[in-house]
């Protein structure tokens, strides 16, 4: 089994790089204060060819390579970057997801609007919206989607309701 | 107020089980926290997931 994910770790070299991102899925959930349990830290780049190579350069320091069952070693370059939509990287501080979409197709442009940023540790972290991340489990409409959804649309209500 | 005797042989009822939807007590202790403190739980519990799956003991 791989290392466990160690989110802080991630999110500190991918702000060394400079790679402007925003952390969506399970993390930006637990961000915005579902109790919800995740194992992947998920995050959709500026798809911009400068972001790119940052982001580059950030996972390489992470030694990513992609999860592949034929068990092959294969890492990322610009080229894929630039044109698959999905990267499923295993790091030295664990999985990484980065993803050119989220739900359907929203895409970074869709979602930068619908994002904040937040304090974690002494990084600052742009963040999906709660609000947004429901939206994109409603469109994954994945079974794990589906089971995080009653969680995550009662903590916005609490949200909500008590101003937090 | 004087309690009823339990006759002997008496067992409990058991607990109501609580509603099948999430738990409020849960996401509003969750949203008490800050930012960093909410994925230092996420964080641990991936740690004891992980210690658990690789036969590790805390």
């Amino acid at each position: 089994m791989d290392n466990a994910p160690r989110y802080l770790d991630i999110l500190e070299v991918l702000a060394r790089h400079q790679v402007e991102h925003i952390v969506v899925g399970g993390v930006a959930a637990i961000l915005e204060g579902a109790p919800v349990s995740t194992f992947d830290l998920d995050i959709v780049p500026d798809p911009a060819p400068d972001n790119r190579t940052r982001l580059l350069a950030a996972v390489r320091e992470l030694e990513a390579r992609y999860l592949d069952p034929a068990g092959r070693h294969l890492v990322p370059n610009e080229t894929k970057l630039a044109t698959l939509r999905l990267h499923q990287l295993i790091t030295r501080a664990g999985p990484l997801d980065v993803l050119a979409t989220i739900g359907k197709t929203m895409t970074y442009e869709q979602i930068a609007g619908r994002t904040h940023e937040r304090t974690v540790g002494n990084l600052r972290v742009r963040c999906l919206n709660l609000d947004a991340v429901i939206e994109s489990k409603e469109q994954a409409d994945r079974d794990k989607d589906r089971a995080a959804l009653p969680i995550l649309r009662r903590t916005l209500e609490l949200k909500r309701t008590s101003g937090s | 107020m004087r309690q009823k005797a339990i006759p002997e042989g008496h067992q409990p009822a058991p607990p109501v089980p609580p509603g099948s939807g999430p738990d409020d007590a849960l996401i509003l202790w969750m949203l008490s926290l800050t930012s960093t403190e909410r994925l230092a739980v996420a964080q641990g519990f991936v740690d004891s997931t992980y210690a658990l799956r690789n036969g590790q003991r805390s």
